[in-house]
């Protein structure tokens, strides 16, 4: 797959509305790593002062970790991406809640070869919580709300790879976990309002 | 060590830690099912200690005769790299991707784990900031991540010496560990949970499934069978009180 020299023109502008995560919310995309609603464990070694929780994690790789500074960049999305192999955990670390986009696994592609644009949502993530999607979710990759944002971001081998190619080159033929749908390419503007 | 008081029941360990004030009736795990797996397990233990377990509380205990105060100090890339690795930038390379330029920054670090993983999440709330135990995990390479509100932790290096099946004091060290700080101990690196400063300090740690079974203590037969990864020293029982200087 070659990158055209010139986008086409914007022929469609999309907007999102931010929505509260909640577990309902986000559950067509993934888990909210965060203790409520869950049962806890029987695990009783300090008595109540330390209270486990449990969630599944899937990888069909060893992992491995990405460490990420984020600053603020526009909220709008140069593509969505998904991996197969991973339920992709997103950590933020300074307390700070940061901004996610993303559309469920499996959903129809748009004329446009972009994923379907009314199940694409866009969501505020508090600080005090982490994300993790399901294998295929389609998303962007987090937007801070300042400079100087960290995350932790689960990843494998190949996928580390994959980040590091050209963003615009054609990754589609290597074993890379990376699918990336370019909203430019096709003339189409998604972006966050409410900020 | 120079033990005068001869082996006490677990009903005489929680009046004496009742006494001191220290620890709570419902931080000595329950283990309580006479001739149970995990009492079993606890009877017999790997290592030949009585206060060396696969998770489960010794059932005896020795008064106290050792004490040390740890003061924690300020958890660092160069002092934690005996025990493992800190989650920040720091001395690290940037990946080679611009997907935004120079809005988003990538590094990476390793994650080890001879089962597949998942997470404990974790809720906690201030306890006593001393060793009951130390633990140590030879499956994963595991990772403390706090949500925003900072800790403390007590650990020793993988290849600490040990003297009557503990670890030895000098070897043990705490790190008061920042909010916004992660950590990665490494294989069998010896570590207390971590000790929360406030209410409502919440983690993500990793886990695999026979460590979370093997956290939960559960005098269920069929644990006995499992490698649950989990070894655990126990220091109070075998009557050292290790706790962090407060200042």
């Amino acid at each position: 797959m070659t990158t055209p020299a010139v986008d086409p023109p914007i022929s469609n502008r999309l907007s999102l509305k931010i929505e509260p995560l909640t577990r309902e919310a986000f559950a067509p995309f993934g888990v909210v790593l965060h203790p409520s609603g869950r049962e806890r464990l029987p695990v009783n070694t300090y008595g109540d002062k330390l209270n486990l929780f449990r969630e599944s994690f899937e990888t069909d790789q060893p992992i491995e970790w990405f460490i990420v500074e984020g600053k603020r960049r526009p909220m709008s999305a140069l593509f969505l991406e998904r991996h197969m192999q991973i339920s992709q955990t997103f950590i933020p670390m300074n307390g700070d809640g940061f901004l996610t986009i993303v559309a469920p696994p499996g959903v129809r592609d748009e004329a446009s070869g972009l994923p379907a644009y009314d199940q694409t949502r866009a969501f505020y993530v508090p600080g005090h919580m982490a994300i993790q999607l399901h294998r295929g979710t389609w998303h962007e990759n987090p937007f801070p709300l300042k400079d100087g944002q960290w995350f932790l971001v689960t990843s494998h081998a190949a996928l580390t790879r994959g980040h590091q190619k050209n963003p615009q080159a054609g990754l589609e033929a290597l074993p890379l976990d990376l699918e990336r749908r370019f909203y430019a390419k096709a003339g189409v503007e998604l972006t966050v309002n409410g900020i | 060590m120079t033990d005068t008081a001869p082996l006490s029941r677990r009903d005489m360990f929680v009046a004496a830690a009742a006494a001191a004030g220290a620890i709570t009736l419902d931080a000595y795990c329950d283990i309580s099912v006479p001739g149970s797996a995990m009492a079993q397990q606890a009877a017999a233990p790997a290592g030949g200690s009585p206060f060396t377990t696969r998770g489960a509380a010794p059932r005896e205990t020795l008064a106290i005769h050792t004490r040390l105060a740890l003061k924690a100090e300020p958890i660092t890339p160069e002092a934690f790299a005996p025990f493992g690795v800190v989650m920040t930038e720091t001395g690290r390379t940037r990946l080679p991707i611009n997907t935004y330029g120079d809005k988003f920054d990538l590094y990476r670090e390793d994650f080890a784990s001879d089962q597949p993983i998942e997470w404990f999440i974790v809720n906690g709330k201030p306890r006593w900031n001393g060793v009951l135990f130390l633990e140590r995990h030879m499956q994963l390479t595991q990772t403390f991540i706090p949500m925003g509100k900072p800790f403390l932790t007590i650990v020793a290096r993988p290849d600490a010496k040990e003297e009557n099946g503990f670890p030895i004091l000098s070897e043990l060290k705490a790190f008061l560990v920042p909010g916004d700080t992660a950590f990665q101990v490494k294989r069998g690196t010896w570590h207390e949970n971590p000790m929360p400063l406030a209410d409502n300090t919440r983690l993500l740690v990793t886990s695999h499934t026979n460590l979370t079974l093997g956290h939960q203590q559960s005098p269920d037969p069929k644990l006995k069978a499992l490698p649950v990864d989990l070894e655990r020293r126990w220091y109070r029982a075998g009557g050292f009180e290790i706790e962090i200087a407060t200042v």
